[in-house]
């Protein structure tokens, strides 16, 4: 009930909001080839986007409803004349190539280095590990990923200088994956950089609370092997905000991310959803927006399902 | 090979000078010779960001491929050159007008082909136009208001009616109308959404591959102007921010490219003098559109003191970084093809000169106050100008910064705004705006930058769009002077009506042309020759789909 409610709120924001801007994509266009077009083109660019035919806005609010039940998002203005489905459908895969990996990596190491530096708490690991990556994680990103891609690809010329792959190479075949491997790793790697100090703090913190905890001491008492008391005991109920901030955060990688995808030239949602508010390209806006409502929705009843099993006090509930 | 390289270089101007005319109301053209095979082979990388990722679209008409771009691959019926006013004989081989200018005879080029080898005949040009004509989502030229039909005299013939006498269809419709066969786009239902993901063409060039990240076009080798082309690959690889463009191009990653580059020498000329060039050529110009409509910028006093304080040399070496040059009073880029039409006598006497005591008198005379050393209209009010500049144009924003602290200058309270593109083209056409800096559209020649600037056909009331006369300049005079143009087939007549309209340009002001604005090119011969250079100012490129596939066809292997 409540998701439902939830994604009508969505679908109805998506619709308002790009109407909300000034101008028309026509005029938008227009102006965007700096003269080089005749100005009488913009009739007929009105009549192939058709926004020549004059609805209230309650009208195409009624259209945009039908539309999306028989699951079509309509015909985008940017990439004209492709459905936008087909458009997302490109973006798509690189993004999860790209932000999901580097998402889970930076999750797996972030925590797992936050539970050794609790377990060893006052060593050289948990004095060193959370100031070095709290500092990478306060890097401005772009500011950041420009120097990466300067000195690294530029002068060192260790990395492509942008794009998800060479030429033609585009799909995801297996003899593909070295290619796309070498052009994931640079921008992958500034994003782990600036945001593994997030998930390493917090799952630390979390670790120090939990190991003041009565049944640790209890576990310790009954000489059960450390491991198991630093993972079974502690780090399992540690995890528990982490991972809603990992599902969160899961729910937001199909938004892309802008940053990364405009300085290594990324051709991932995050780009899109850029071209699509700069055109004024009202369908793939809304197929965007969609796309990331739906995913943050189906993250959090995930995480919702997942919390049942981490944690059996809402079982019992 | 000394005494073959001469022999080379007279060929070549013979070749201009026999193929090549300026264009009139008629135009016969010897056959294009090439006088010798350069060596072919070679790969051309062209940068152009930023674009990408592309989509499999190669009609030439859908929307985001209006302005040529990557389907610099069909041909029109002549190539007009936007720089040097030339005309070049593509499909058509002659044109003439009869039934008293209401009619085109275009006689066409025999031995033709398409690129899947069936032969090219009037039919195919009789369907483009009619196909066209039937369908207003793909006409971008509004062919319909000036074609009554097109008909074929024989396979080799075609007269196109005119529905009246306008001297200025012909570039439209022989010039910006690529041609289409029938075979393929006959069977089109709608030729608004087609993409034709692979394309049938005569031009030099035809599709190779298509990603999302890169474009290659590769030769044809059924091309008709042999040994044309020379080059066997273009490659477009899809750049989607110029800073990443930049950086490849900084490796060396690039044989041409239409980049606005920062500090150029620096950054990318000094790092191969040998080889890196760089040409900017006029082809349009930047203005500071005024709202005319508006008061105190419907007052001429108010846009002839605005115009004595702004510093259009200041402009062009500091904002535009010396790329561009200072506009002239009558607002016309200064390329061959316009320079031909300038009224050098009003161009000498209303040549810009700054002077704020001159600004303040024109004031003064006109009413205009100081109160505490701020401009007081002679309303009684405080004079405020906002100067809006797109954000992302650094030198449009640079500019506007320049003119702000000129308006300082004259006790006027002036701030620049800079909007997103898409909110400054919004208030552009709805006019809530007061001065803002956008460039002119352009043509092959005066009448086409004027003609959507100044014509009130392409304004509207504040709160009503505007296509492109932004600054709702309305004036009985301009529109008339505007439409006896396109009925004067004389070039002489024709050059008296541009004199009238260069001196309302200059005189009235109704918009401040700032500097001419550049097309950018820069080129990489390290491989590969024959670019347009500032010493051999042929043709510009990134400009139009004719221009860029006549340049394409010229590159060849050193």
């Amino acid at each position: 009930m409540f998701y439902g409610v939830a994604l009508w709120a969505a679908l109805t924001l998506n619709f308002i909001l790009p109407r909300l801007m000034p101008g028309n994509p026509a005029e938008i266009l227009l102006a965007r080839f700096k003269g080089r077009v005749n100005p009488k083109a913009i009739d007929a660019f009105m009549v192939a986007f058709g926004l020549n035919q004059h609805h209230t806005l309650i009208q195409q609010y009624g259209a945009y409803l039908v539309q999306l039940m028989h699951g079509n998002l309509g015909i985008s203005i940017t990439y004209y004349p492709e459905p936008v489905i087909q458009v997302l459908g490109q973006a798509l895969p690189w993004t999860l190539l790209l932000i999901a990996m580097a998402t889970i990596i930076s999750f797996l190491i972030g925590t797992l280095a936050g539970i050794v530096a609790a377990w060893h708490r006052g060593g050289v690991f948990d004095s060193v590990a959370p100031g070095i990556f709290t500092f990478t994680s306060s890097f401005p990103y772009f500011w950041f990923a420009l120097i990466m891609l300067y000195f690294l690809a530029y002068k060192a010329g260790w990395f492509p200088i942008g794009s998800a792959y060479a030429g033609n190479h585009g799909s995801f075949a297996l003899s593909n994956w070295p290619d796309l491997l070498y052009h994931t790793a640079l921008p992958g790697f500034t994003i782990v950089v600036t945001s593994i100090g997030g998930w390493l703090l917090s799952m630390r913190n979390n670790m120090i609370t939990t190991m003041g905890q009565d049944y640790i001491h209890m576990a310790r008492a009954k000489g059960l092997a450390r491991r198991r008391i630093m993972y079974q005991y502690a780090a399992r109920n540690a995890i528990l905000p982490n991972m809603t901030g990992f599902a969160l955060s899961i729910g937001f990688i199909v938004s892309g991310a802008l940053l990364t995808e405009i300085v290594f030239s990324y051709p991932g949602l995050g780009y899109t959803l850029l071209q699509a508010v700069q055109n004024e390209d009202y369908p793939l806006l809304q197929g965007t927006l969609l796309l990331i409502a739906v995913a943050v929705l189906l993250a959090n009843f995930l995480v919702d399902l997942l919390y049942v099993r981490l944690d059996p006090r809402v079982r019992n509930q | 090979m000394g005494r073959l390289s001469r022999l080379w270089s007279v060929g070549l101007v013979s070749l201009a000078s026999a193929g090549i005319i300026s264009w009139s109301s008629a135009g016969t053209f010897a056959a294009l010779r090439p006088v010798r095979a350069f060596p072919s082979g070679g790969t051309v990388t062209w940068v152009d960001a930023p674009s990408g990722p592309f989509a499999d679209n190669f009609n030439p008409w859908s929307p985001n491929n209006a302005a040529g771009g990557v389907t610099s691959i069909f041909e029109s019926l002549l190539y007009i050159n936007l720089y040097t006013g030339s005309v070049t004989p593509k499909l058509a081989t002659a044109y003439h007008y009869t039934n008293h200018h209401q009619a085109i005879v275009f006689n066409l080029r025999h031995g033709v082909k398409w690129s899947n080898g069936t032969a090219f005949t009037a039919k195919d040009v009789v369907f483009t136009f009619t196909m066209l004509m039937k369908n207003p989502g793909i006409d971008l030229n509004d062919l319909k208001a000036m074609i009554s039909s097109v008909v074929e005299n024989s396979p080799y013939q075609v007269t196109v009616h005119l529905k009246a006498p306008n001297v200025t269809d012909l570039y439209y419709i022989a010039g910006d109308t690529p041609i289409v066969p029938q075979t393929q786009w006959g069977a089109i239902k709608d030729p608004v959404t087609f993409t034709d993901p692979h394309p049938i063409t005569t031009g030099p060039f035809k599709v190779g591959s298509v990603s999302r990240e890169q474009l290659t076009l590769v030769r044809n080798p059924l091309y008709w102007n042999k040994p044309e082309p020379y080059i066997s690959k273009i490659v477009w690889p899809a750049y989607i921010s110029n800073n990443t463009a930049a950086l490849a191009m900084g490796q060396g990653k690039f044989t041409m490219a239409s980049q606005f580059v920062p500090s150029i020498k620096k950054v990318l000329l000094d790092r191969n003098p040998a080889h890196y060039g760089d040409w900017f050529p006029p082809v349009s110009t930047n203005m500071l559109f005024l709202n005319d409509a508006t008061y105190p910028f419907n007052l001429l006093a108010f846009r002839q003191a605005l115009n004595d304080v702004i510093n259009r040399k200041a402009i062009g070496q500091v904002g535009e970084q010396g790329y561009e040059v200072a506009a002239n009073a009558v607002g016309l880029p200064a390329n061959p093809q316009d320079k031909k039409q300038f009224d050098q006598a009003v161009i000498r006497k209303y040549a810009p000169v700054v002077s704020v005591p001159k600004a303040k008198a024109v004031l003064k005379k006109a009413g205009f106050r100081w109160r505490g050393g701020h401009l007081v209209s002679p309303k009684g009010h405080p004079v405020s100008v906002t100067v809006l500049a797109m954000s992302g144009a650094t030198d449009w924003v640079a500019d506007g910064g320049i003119i702000v602290n000129e308006l300082h200058a004259l006790g006027i309270s002036a701030v620049e705004k800079t909007p997103a593109p898409s909110t400054l083209t919004a208030d552009l056409a709805s006019g809530h705006f007061q001065a803002a800096i956008d460039g002119t559209g352009s043509g092959p020649g005066a009448y086409y930058l004027y003609y959507p600037l100044l014509d009130s056909a392409f304004t509207a009331p504040i709160g009503k769009p505007a296509t492109s006369n932004f600054e709702r300049w309305r004036n009985a005079t301009t529109n008339r002077l505007l439409n006896q143009y396109v009925t004067t087939f004389s070039q002489s007549k024709q050059q008296a009506i541009l004199d009238q309209l260069e001196t309302i340009m200059a005189k009235d002001l109704p918009v401040i042309p700032l500097t001419d604005s550049a097309a950018w090119e820069q080129y990489n011969s390290t491989h590969i020759v024959g670019f347009p250079t500032a010493k051999n100012p042929y043709a510009v490129l990134a400009y139009t789909a004719n221009n860029n596939e006549y340049i394409l066809a010229q590159l060849h292997r050193k």
